[in-house]
């Protein structure tokens, strides 16, 4: 059985590094995080892995009651998401909506309505599923992460920090603050972007992805393609992009061929493994007819110029 | 249909008696009660699929704070073997011998939860592992390990008629398939649970999460060496059952426990314990070969159906005895030859779920009857027409069908329907995607099921009493397990008795109050039970009518009418010949699917279907049953399976083991019902429960088919073997 000794509450992030660093309130050690001590969002990936596994917990540190990790905010360009926004949050998000729309697409395909309540963006990075629902749609958004530590913050591109299943390259003692994504209309003003968001699973809710995947696009007026991305999710130990598949769209207006041709590069470039859920070659298939479907898809919502 | 239009109560869709108590959370579930100084057990279960048990030192969980016992097979007093259905093989804690991983070699009982479960931790076991057996093939190879003395063969049955290879001269075309079909779960949401409360040093109250509770009480009686007078079950508010519940041995373990330490305990299984150890749908392999006259009809066939029955018997026997008479489907076919079996391994043991064996076989002989139609070049229902039972015709079994039989009309109702659908929304042609880019096609499937227990004389029992306010109380033995069974019998009683509804209260499934009157299950209790309730109704409303209760005075026995009800069914012979059951549902089900070629995801668009299950008593409880049934029916098709690794459930829980969710449930249902006047329930009722889920497996597939040119000889059609099949 799993058991929790207390939990934390802190207001600030100062105080939950302390919480973090001391290891709790009841062990005044100094130093690294303690072994018995971790941080808590939703507990959506936690609370589970707890159970199942029958983990003791001296101290969780719940970060929900710190003001300065909530809330969606857009500020000279940059959208940036607090590491405890909801999913369901970042799914009803007008603004999320607006400025990178995948992501508002895939929050809310993550889990059901009830557990999207309830889980965090911050949660849903930190626990660096291959699977994860938030990743794709954040590479292609260019994501950067704010992290703090013992030793002041520091920030690092979304796709340095996810390592491997379940590792991240989070020092201990780190938290993870917020994310940030430059909007790509506010970068490239000669762009017009659109976007999609695609996940492969058996059912229509509840759902661990088989693959997923998202694609941005930017055309300029003569409908020719100047930014591409791509990432997929679910083949690989992490989510990642596939430069080469991009690359094969930049400076082509975005016919049949040019878009299957991205595609196969992007199955290329797949790595998926055979599991419960789905053979290795189903996936790469997968891969590469959904890769056509969300170019294609986003090519459809680039919005028409002059708006 | 029988008229219902003159009757107040029957035919009414009345709210379900249960239905605010559960919306409101105060329903009270086996786990929900509390009681004074109650005592909580954990299982200690083995780790080995199959093992001898070399011995039990419980010396250290003893020692833990709050553990107050362990008990293990040496603490039981009777004999230490149970079992439904006549077979008695399972031990409720292991001896010497363990036949399935996660089988209960002890129980620790103790002041909390969390000390039942750190002491089962510190039970020391011994084991001596022995080679297992998983699959029937390997379990009735010439060298495997015996589970039992008598060896793995756990029971097989015949269905004979006529001369199949005679037929198969003569025919036209014969065709020849295998099908498999996976082991499945009833996921209920509520796991099993019992509480059992010592009265006094010689009497036991247990209740318990189950579809029956007197062969319970029968099984407890016999664990304890006591009368079965000194135990009472009741069954709590069940949450789900689908043919699952009751889990004999948890029901006589939690007694035990409470005997032993004089104290109340409680069991709940965790989720994972449920799935691990706890009765499922068999896995069959049905190789089916029809052989077919030119003209469509069938002239033979030969089926040969294997069951992997795990572990132990517990419904084997009659899940097979089932299945080989109903696996012809209900059509005419005079020769017929047709074995099945039921074969021991060291998997968990399956038991009884929706469909009773029945699925397993409708799934084969559904597609048999596409692919035969396409080999002819016949009409799917085209070619069911010509073979369907009608009155005056023997099934595979040699019962004559009774007049006023509505199989053929649910098949000409469904043609009609599938005209009117192809006039309005057409789907384009096989492999061809629409407008939306999915590959469309409808499937049809057709099945009967015999309503009540297979060739017994099923009994149906129960009692009413006039209170002292005027109003009346219904005792019924079987639980209501979500299906609403309490507010149909309360129905028909208030119907017979002519009183307004609800003005009937029913106390169901309490050995103290209610007679023996068979489970929760073969799609009985509306006819069976249903018949019992009718006939005390209406010796009451005589007793009443004739001025009966009319001096009764406070203080007086309050009045009391019992009844029982008997079908007329007889056993079969040793070709397995003899009428099985009283009366039979038919029905068809079309279902429409669309198929995203890029994926090969399937989604059920619309289902119609068309049955013959006499008038129908509550048409909301209808209704949730068909949409409920296609939903099981969808998850049997596309999702489930339990996946088993050397007898280890690989998806022992909600996240790896996929039903379909609500999304996944949003396709229209639309259930007609036709004319029949051959049902044996109350008012010419007929059973739904099992019925509303048996078709769709196969439709579904053949739906598939039709869209897409793949066929699909096992289940779970997953998306990835739809693509597959589009890339062939
Ligand atoms: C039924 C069910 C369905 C699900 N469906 C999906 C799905 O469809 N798609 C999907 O991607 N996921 C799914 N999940 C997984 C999970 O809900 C998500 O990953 C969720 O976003 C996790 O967020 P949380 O706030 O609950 O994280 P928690 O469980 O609280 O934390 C997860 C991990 O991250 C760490 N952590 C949390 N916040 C921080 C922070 N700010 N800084 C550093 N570390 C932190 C925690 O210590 C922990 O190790 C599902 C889970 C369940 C139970």
């Amino acid at each position: 059985m799993f058991e929790i000794t207390s939990v934390a509450k802190p207001a600030t992030v100062d105080e939950a590094l302390t919480y973090l660093t001391r290891g709790g309130a009841t062990m005044a050690k100094t130093g690294a995080a303690q072994p018995g001590v971790r941080l808590l969002a939703g507990g959506t990936d936690l609370l589970v892995a707890s159970r199942d596994r029958n983990l003791r917990w001296e101290t969780l540190i719940d970060l929900k009651n710190i003001p300065e990790l909530h809330g969606i905010h857009l500020s000279g360009g940059t959208l940036r998401v607090g590491s405890t926004t909801t999913i369901h949050e970042l799914a009803a998000s007008p603004l999320v909506a607006a400025t990178l729309p995948p992501l508002a697409e895939a929050a809310g395909m993550l889990g059901s309505y009830q557990l999207r309540q309830r889980a965090t963006l911050g949660g849903n990075i930190c626990n660096a599923s291959p699977a994860t629902e938030t990743a794709c749609p954040l590479l292609v958004g260019n994501a950067r992460v704010q992290l703090a530590g013992p030793t002041g913050t520091r920030t690092v591109p979304l796709c340095e920090l996810l390592l491997a299943p379940g590792k991240t390259a989070l020092e201990s003692g780190e938290i993870l603050v917020s994310v940030e994504c430059a909007v790509p209309e506010r970068a490239h003003p000669d762009l017009r972007y659109g976007g999609a968001y695609i996940k492969l699973g058996p059912r229509r809710a509840m759902d661990i992805a088989i693959v997923n995947v998202a694609v941005l696009v930017g055309l300029d007026t003569d409908s020719v393609c100047r930014d591409a991305r791509i990432a997929l999710g679910s083949v690989g130990p992490t989510a990642f992009r596939v430069p080469q598949a991009e690359d094969l769209l930049i400076g082509q207006a975005l016919g049949s061929n040019a878009v299957a041709a991205a595609a196969d590069a992007a199955r290329a470039a797949a790595r998926p493994i055979t599991d419960i859920r789905a053979t290795a070659g189903y996936r790469l298939d997968m891969v590469r007819n959904l890769v056509e479907t969300a170019i294609i898809t986003a090519l459809e919502r680039v919005t028409p110029a002059g708006l | 249909m029988a008229t219902t239009s003159t009757l107040t109560a029957v035919g009414r869709p009345f709210e379900r008696l249960d239905g605010e108590r559960k919306a409101r959370g105060q329903a009270l579930y086996a786990a929900d009660i509390e009681l004074p100084s109650m005592l909580h057990g954990r299982l200690v279960r083995s780790p080995h699929a199959h093992a001898r048990l070399l011995g039990v030192d419980p010396s250290a969980a003893l020692a833990v704070p709050g553990v107050v016992a362990v008990l293990t097979a040496k603490d039981v007093p009777g004999r230490n073997a149970v079992g439904s259905r006549g077979v008695q093989d399972q031990p409720i804690l292991v001896t010497d011998h363990v036949r399935f991983l996660g089988e209960p070699v002890a129980m620790v009982v103790a002041e909390s939860v969390a000390a039942a479960t750190q002491g089962t931790a510190k039970v020391k076991v011994d084991y001596e592992p022995l080679r297992g057996v998983f699959t029937p093939e390997e379990a009735l190879a010439p060298d495997a390990p015996a589970l039992f003395e008598r060896g793995n063969l756990c029971h097989q049955a015949r269905t004979r008629r006529g001369d199949f290879d005679a037929a198969r001269r003569q025919a036209a075309l014969v065709v020849t398939n295998v099908y498999r079909t996976p082991m499945v779960d009833h996921a209920f949401l509520e796991p099993h649970a019992a509480v059992a409360r010592p009265d006094g040093g010689d009497a036991v109250t247990v209740w318990v999460t189950a579809k029956t509770v007197h062969p319970m009480m029968d099984e407890i009686s016999r664990i304890l060496g006591w009368p079965k007078e000194k135990v009472r079950v009741i069954a709590a508010t069940v949450g789900g059952s689908f043919g699952g519940k009751p889990e004999i041995p948890l029901g006589c373990l939690v007694a035990l426990a409470a005997v032993r330490t004089g104290r109340p305990v409680k069991m709940v299984y965790t989720r994972e314990e449920t799935f691990q150890t706890s009765a499922k749908r068999h896995p069959y392999v049905v190789r089916l070969t029809h052989a077919m006259a030119a003209d469509g009809h069938i002239l033979g066939l030969h089926a040969d159906i294997t069951a992997d029955a795990g572990a132990y018997t517990t419904e084997s026997r009659a899940v097979v005895g089932r299945a080989v008479g109903h696996c012809a489907g209900p059509y005419y076919i005079p020769n017929v030859d047709v074995e099945g079996r039921a074969v021991f391994t060291n998997n968990p043991a399956p038991g009884a779920m929706r469909g009773y064996g029945v699925p397993q076989v409708a799934f084969a002989h559904e597609i048999q009857m596409d692919i035969i139609a396409a080999r002819l070049g016949l009409d799917p229902v085209e070619v069911r027409l010509r073979n369907v039972l009608k009155p005056g015709l023997p099934t595979i079994t040699g019962q004559p069908v009774l007049e006023g039989v509505g199989a053929e009309a649910c098949l000409l109702r469904i043609r009609e329907l599938l005209a009117a659908e192809d006039a309005t929304d057409p789907c384009p042609p096989q492999g061809v995607p629409d407008r939306n880019g999915e590959l469309l096609g409808w499937g049809v499937a057709t099945f009967y099921y015999g309503n009540g227990r297979t060739a017994v004389e099923d009994v149906g029992r129960a009692r009413i009493r006039r209170e002292a306010d005027g109003s009346f109380t219904l005792f019924v033995g079987v639980p209501d397990v979500g299906q609403g069974s309490d507010t149909i019998l309360a129905q028909v009683a208030c119907e017979e008795l002519r009183v307004p509804w609800p003005a009937v209260k029913v106390i169901s499934a309490d050995t103290a109050h209610t007679l023996e009157t068979g489970p929760s299950s073969a799609s009985r209790v509306t006819v069976v039970v249903g018949r019992a309730v009718q006939e005390a109704a209406r010796r009451m409303r005589e007793f009443l009518d004739s001025g009966g209760g009319a001096d009764w005075r406070p203080g007086d026995p309050l009045p009391e009418m019992a009844a029982e009800y008997r079908t007329d069914s007889t056993s079969l012979d040793k070709n397995g010949q003899g009428s099985p059951y009283g009366t039979y549902t038919y029905g068809v089900q079309a279902v429409k699917v669309g198929v995203d070629p890029r994926t090969g995801k399937v989604a059920v668009r619309k289902v119609l279907a068309a049955y013959d299950v006499g008038p129908i008593v509550n048409p909301l409880l209808f209704q949730g049953q068909v949409e409920g049934g296609v939903t099981g029916g969808v998850g049997y098709a596309l999702f489930e399976g339990i996946r088993l690794t050397e007898g280890r459930v690989a998806n022992p829980n909600f996240h790896t083991y996929l039903l379909p969710t609500a999304l996944d449930s949003t396709a229209p249902v639309l259930a007609e019902t036709v004319e029949s006047h051959d049902g044996a329930g109350p008012f010419g009722a007929k059973g739904i429960g099992e019925p509303a889920s048996i078709p769709t497996a196969p439709a579904i597939a053949n739906a598939i088919h039709r869209a897409t040119g793949g066929r699909f000889f096992e289940l779970p059609i997953t998306m990835e073997k739809v693509y597959r099949a589009l890339r062939r």
